[in-house]
C-alpha cells in the first residue's frame, strides 16, 4: 500500500525536482523577470495614480494607498508573468508535439497531465521564491504595500494563490491538449495572455471594469488568477463573500482539471506522432 | 585542367569558452571567461578536379565539417587558404554561393510545416532560376531521387530517408557546379544510403557536378567515391584512390565464429601455423575474433573454418575506419 | 542582386509563409480572431482607463492611442519586413547561419524572408489602422506639417526598433544570455509607451537612455504639439539613425566572429 503510493508519487516528485533544477539553469531569465516586474509595477503605479487623482469614480472605489497596494500586489503575483516562463514550457510542450518528440512522453509510465502539472508547479514555486518574494519584500519595505489584512487573510491568501496556480495550470493544460490537434496555437496563446491581463485583474482592478466586461469577467476563470488573491490579501473580502470567492476559485481549478482530463481522453487516441 | 577546389596548408583553431568548475563556476566564468583553443585542422592540403566525386572520410571530430564550412565560405580559416572555382569563398561569398550547393546532415533547409515543393519554389527565387531551367531540373531530380510522391506531402510527415532525398534535391536545384554533402547518410538504412550513392554518381555524370561527400563510415564511399581524402584529428592521413586505400591499409579483416566445444585448440594452432600473421582473441571460450593479414587469406581461412565440424555463425566483418587510419599513418603517405 | 529580384523574393517569401497557417485551416481563423482579441484588448485597456478620466497628465485618449500605435506599428513593420533583426540569435546560436551563408543573397535578406511571419504583418496592419483612426480624430491629416512630423515619427520608430532588436539579438554572439534580455524587452515593451511625463523622473531618464521613449512619446508629442514639445522629439530621427548604425556595426562584428557550431544536433 505504502509502496504503491510511493511508486505512484515519486515520478512526479522527480519531475518537479528536475524542472526546479532546470529553472536554476535559467536563473538569468528570472533575474530579468524581477527587473521587468519591478519596472512594470512602478509604471502601473504611476499610471493608476494619475488616473486616480483625476477620477472621482476611482476615488470612491479606492483610496490612493489602496490603489497603489492593489496595483503593486497584482504585479507581484501576476500569473501572466509567471505565465511568461510557464509559457516557455507550454511552447516547449507544443514544439515537442509538433516535432514528434512527444512520443517520448507517451511511453513513460506517468500520467501526462500530472507530469505537466508537476513541471509547472516547479516553475511556479521557483518563480514565487526567486521573483515574487523578493519583490514583495522590496515593496513592503518601501511601504507601497501593507501586510495582509489579518493573519487569517494571510493564510487564506496562500490558499487562494494555490487555487490561482491550479486554474492557471488548467488553462495551460487545455492549450497543450488542443495543441495535439491543431499545431498552430500561437494566436490562442496570445489571446489567453491578453484575456488574462484584462479580465484577470493585473492591468485593471476587476471592480473598476465597465458593466458588460464585469459581467463577462465574473463568469470566466481569469478573475481567479490575480484579482481574488489580491482582494483577499487586502482584506476586501469577508464573511460569505470570502467563502464564495474561494469556492469559485477552487471550483474552476477542479473544473479545468477535469475538462483537461476529458479532452485528453478524447484526443489521445488520435495523436499523430510526426515523421522520424 | 583547372582544379575546382584547392585546399592548401589549411588550419583552423576554434576558441571555445570553458566553464570553470565548482558551484559558482558559472558566475566566475561570466565575469572572467576562460578560453581553450581547439585545433580542428592542421596543415591540410588537397585538390579536387572538376566532375570528381571525392569522399571526405574521417571519424567524429576529425574536422570534416570544419573543412566543408570553410570551403562553403561559412567560416574563415586561421591559416592557409582555399580556392573554390577560382575564388575565395568567404570574400566572394555571393558569387561563390551561386555555384555551390550544400547539405548539412544535421540541419534542414526545408520549411518544416509545408510540402517540399514550397521550399523548392522559394529557393527558385533565392537563386533566381528561370522557369524553364527550374522545371527541367525538377523533372530530372524527381526521377533520379524518386520524389514523385513526396513533393506534396508536408515535410513533418516525411521519414528521415524521404526528407534527406528532398534536402539533397534542394541542394541540386540550381544546377550547382559543386556540391558539399556533410554526413548526409547519418541515421539512414543501407537501402537509403545506396539510393543516395547512386543518385550522386548519376547526377555527377549527367551534369559534370563536382561532389564532396563527408562521412565517418567507410562503406558509404564504396562504389560512390573513386577517390577519398582521409583526415584524422585535423590532419591528412591519406589522399588517393579508394581501391588503393582498401588494398593497402584496409587489408585486415576479422572473422568471427562460434567454435566447437572440442578440438578448438587444434584448429587454432593449425591456422596459426599456416598463417603466422593471424591474430585472435577468445571471448568466453565461444567467440574467436581473428585478424587476418590480407584479403586473399580471408577466403582461405574461411574455407578451413567452414570445413571444420561444429563451427557455426561465421561472419566476416568490414575493416574499421580507425584501423585503416592507424595503418595509413603507420605506413606514411603514398605518392598519388 | 538587383532590387526587383529582392522584391520578387520577398513577395514570394510572404506567399510561402502565408501557406503555413493555411495548412491548418481551422485554427488559422481561431488564430486571426485571437490576435485581434489580443491586440484589441490592449487598446481597449486604454479605452477603459480613459472612461474614468478626461485626460492622462494632459494627454487625451486619442493622443495616448497614437503614441501606442506609432511604436507598435513600427515594431511590427520591422518584424515583418526585416524579421531577421529580432531572430539573429537563432542564426548565431542555433546554426541557421550555415545555410543562410550559402545563399547568393545577403544574409539579412535571406533570413528575413525565411523568418517572415504573417501574424506580424497582420499586427502591423492592425496598428496602422488604429494609428490612422487616431490621427484622423486628432485632425493630423489636415496640416502638411503634422503629416511630415507623423511620417518622421514612424520612420524614427522603425529605425529605433530595427536598431534595438538587432543590437540585442546580435549581442547573442557574445552573450549567450541575450535571448533572455530579448524576452525581458518583449514583456516590458507594451508598458513603456505611456506618456513619459506621468512616470517618476528616474524612469523618464531610463526610457530616454534606452531609447524607448523615442519610438512613441517624443516624436508623437512633437507631431501633436510642435510649438511646445520640440525637444527632444526633434532628435528622434538622428537618434534612430545612430541606434541603427551602432546595431549594424555590432552585427558586423558578431558576424565576422561567427565560427558556426560543432556537429552535435542543436535541436
Ligand atoms: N564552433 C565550434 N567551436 C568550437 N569548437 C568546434 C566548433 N566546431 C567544431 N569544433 C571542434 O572542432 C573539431 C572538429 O569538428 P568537426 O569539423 O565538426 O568534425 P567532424 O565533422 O569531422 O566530426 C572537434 O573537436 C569539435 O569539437
Ligand atoms: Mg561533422
Amino acid at each position: 500500500m505504502v509502496r504503491a503510493l510511493r511508486e505512484s508519487v515519486l515520478p512526479y516528485v522527480g519531475t518537479w525536482l528536475a524542472t526546479f533544477r532546470s529553472c536554476w539553469a535559467l536563473r538569468m531569465e528570472f533575474l530579468i523577470s524581477i527587473v521587468v516586474a519591478f519596472l512594470i509595477a512602478v509604471i502601473m503605479r504611476s499610471l493608476w495614480l494619475a488616473i486616480h487623482s483625476a477620477s472621482e469614480t476611482v476615488q470612491t472605489a479606492f483610496t490612493d494607498r489602496e490603489m497603489v497596494s492593489y496595483v503593486v500586489m497584482s504585479q507581484i503575483i501576476n500569473l501572466a508573468r509567471i505565465g511568461h516562463t510557464n509559457r516557455r514550457i507550454v511552447y516547449g510542450a507544443m514544439s515537442r508535439i509538433a516535432r514528434g518528440q512527444v512520443a517520448m512522453d507517451l511511453i513513460r509510465p506517468q500520467v501526462f497531465q500530472l507530469t505537466r502539472y508537476a513541471e509547472w508547479l516547479a516553475v511556479f514555486t521557483f518563480d514565487a521564491l526567486v521573483v515574487g518574494l523578493p519583490l514583495w519584500l522590496v515593496f513592503r519595505l518601501v511601504g507601497w504595500i501593507p501586510n495582509p489584512a489579518s493573519p487569517v487573510h494571510g493564510i487564506l491568501f496562500i490558499v487562494s494563490l494555490a487555487a490561482a496556480w491550479l486554474v492557471m495550470s488548467g488553462i495551460h493544460y487545455l492549450i497543450v491538449v488542443i495543441a495535439f490537434r491543431s499545431t498552430n496555437v500561437f494566436g490562442i496563446q496570445m489571446a489567453r495572455v491578453a484575456l488574462q491581463e484584462v479580465l484577470g485583474g493585473s492591468l485593471i482592478p476587476i471592480a473598476l471594469l465597465p458593466g458588460a466586461l464585469l459581467a463577462i469577467a465574473s463568469v470566466l476563470p481569469f478573475q481567479a488568477l490575480v484579482f481574488t488573491p489580491v482582494w483577499i490579501y487586502l482584506g476586501r473580502f469577508s464573511g460569505a463573500d470570502l467563502a464564495r470567492a474561494l469556492l469559485v476559485q477552487w471550483g474552476w481549478a477542479a473544473l479545468l482539471a477535469v475538462a483537461g482530463m476529458l479532452i485528453w481522453a478524447y484526443v489521445r487516441p488520435r495523436v499523430v506522432v510526426f515523421g522520424g | 585542367m583547372e582544379e575546382t577546389v584547392r585546399v592548401s596548408g589549411l588550419s583552423k583553431t576554434y576558441r571555445a569558452e570553458r566553464r570553470r568548475p565548482g558551484r559558482f563556476g558559472w558566475l566566475r566564468s561570466f565575469l572572467t571567461p576562460e578560453y581553450v583553443d581547439i585545433q580542428a585542422l592542421e596543415d591540410l592540403s588537397f585538390e579536387v578536379l572538376p566532375g570528381e566525386i571525392v569522399g571526405l572520410l574521417g571519424p567524429n571530430g576529425a574536422g570534416k565539417s570544419t573543412t566543408i564550412k570553410i570551403l562553403a565560405g561559412i567560416i574563415l580559416p586561421t591559416g592557409g587558404g582555399v580556392s573554390v572555382l577560382g575564388r575565395d569563398p568567404h570574400k566572394q561569398r555571393i558569387e561563390n554561393a551561386r555555384e555551390i550547393g550544400a547539405v548539412f546532415g544535421q540541419r534542414s533547409h526545408l520549411i518544416f510545416d509545408l510540402p517540399p515543393i514550397d521550399s523548392f519554389g522559394l529557393l527558385r527565387h533565392v537563386y533566381a532560376i528561370g522557369k524553364d531551367d527550374y522545371d527541367r531540373q525538377m523533372a530530372l531530380l524527381t526521377s533520379l531521387l524518386g520524389l514523385d510522391d513526396l513533393l506534396l506531402q508536408s515535410v513533418r510527415t516525411l521519414s528521415l530517408g524521404q526528407r534527406m532525398r528532398c534536402e539533397i534535391a534542394a541542394a541540386f536545384l540550381h544546377r550547382p557546379r559543386l556540391v558539399y554533402l556533410d554526413e548526409p547518410t547519418i541515421g539512414l538504412d543501407i537501402e537509403a544510403k545506396h539510393a543516395i550513392g547512386r543518385f550522386l554518381t548519376e547526377i555527377s555524370h549527367e551534369q559534370n557536378t563536382t561532389v564532396i561527400l563527408s562521412t565517418h563510415d567507410l562503406s558509404d564511399v564504396e562504389r560512390v567515391c573513386p577517390r577519398v581524402v582521409l583526415i584524422d584529428k585535423g590532419r591528412l592521413a591519406f589522399d588517393g584512390d579508394l581501391g588503393y586505400l582498401l588494398e593497402h591499409h584496409a587489408r585486415e579483416r576479422s572473422i568471427q565464429v562460434d567454435l566447437p566445444s572440442s578440438g578448438a585448440d587444434e584448429l587454432i594452432s593449425g591456422l596459426r601455423r599456416d598463417w603466422p600473421g593471424l591474430r585472435y582473441e577468445q571471448f568466453e571460450g565461444r567467440f574467436v575474433v581473428s585478424r587476418v593479414p590480407d584479403r586473399d587469406a580471408v577466403t582461405e581461412v574461411t574455407r578451413v573454418l567452414l570445413s571444420t565440424d561444429g563451427v557455426r555463425n561465421l561472419r566476416v566483418a568490414e575493416p574499421r575506419l580507425e584501423d585503416v587510419i592507424v595503418n595509413a599513418f603507420r605506413s606514411g603517405f603514398p605518392d598519388g | 542582386m538587383n532590387i526587383p529580384a529582392i522584391v520578387r523574393l520577398y513577395l514570394h517569401g510572404v506567399l510561402t509563409q502565408i501557406k503555413v497557417p493555411a495548412q491548418y485551416r481551422g485554427d488559422t481563423w481561431v488564430a486571426i480572431v485571437s490576435i485581434l482579441i489580443w491586440r484589441g484588448l490592449r487598446v481597449g485597456f486604454i479605452g477603459i482607463a480613459f472612461s474614468f478620466i478626461a485626460d492622462l497628465g494632459g494627454w487625451t485618449v486619442w493622443e495616448v492611442v497614437l503614441m501606442w500605435a506609432n511604436s507598435l506599428f513600427a515594431e511590427f513593420l520591422v518584424n515583418s519586413v526585416a524579421a531577421f533583426v529580432s531572430q539573429a540569435d537563432l542564426y548565431f546560436y542555433q546554426g541557421r547561419m550555415d545555410y543562410a551563408r550559402i545563399r547568393p543573397v545577403p544574409v539579412m535578406v535571406f533570413a528575413s524572408v525565411e523568418q517572415m511571419r504573417p501574424e506580424f504583418l497582420l499586427s502591423a496592419i492592425f496598428f496602422a489602422i488604429v494609428g490612422a483612426v487616431a490621427s484622423i480624430n486628432l485632425g493630423l491629416f489636415s496640416s502638411p506639417l503634422s503629416i511630415v512630423l507623423l511620417g518622421l515619427a514612424v520612420a524614427s520608430a522603425a529605425l529605433l526598433w530595427f536598431g534595438i532588436m538587432l543590437f540585442m539579438s546580435s549581442g547573442a554572439a557574445w552573450l549567450s544570455r541575450a535571448r533572455v534580455l530579448k524576452f525581458g524587452v518583449w514583456s516590458f515593451d507594451e508598458h513603456a509607451k505611456y506618456p513619459l511625463d506621468i512616470l517618476p523622473f528616474p524612469l523618464q531618464v531610463g526610457l530616454t537612455v534606452i531609447p524607448y521613449a523615442f519610438t512613441s512619446y517624443y516624436p508623437i508629442s512633437l507631431a501633436l504639439r510642435p510649438e511646445t514639445h520640440i525637444w527632444p522629439g526633434i532628435l528622434s530621427l538622428p537618434v534612430g539613425l545612430a541606434v541603427a548604425a551602432i546595431s549594424l556595426f555590432m552585427y558586423g562584428k558578431a558576424s565576422s566572429h561567427y565560427d558556426s557550431l560543432g556537429s552535435a544536433d542543436p535541436t
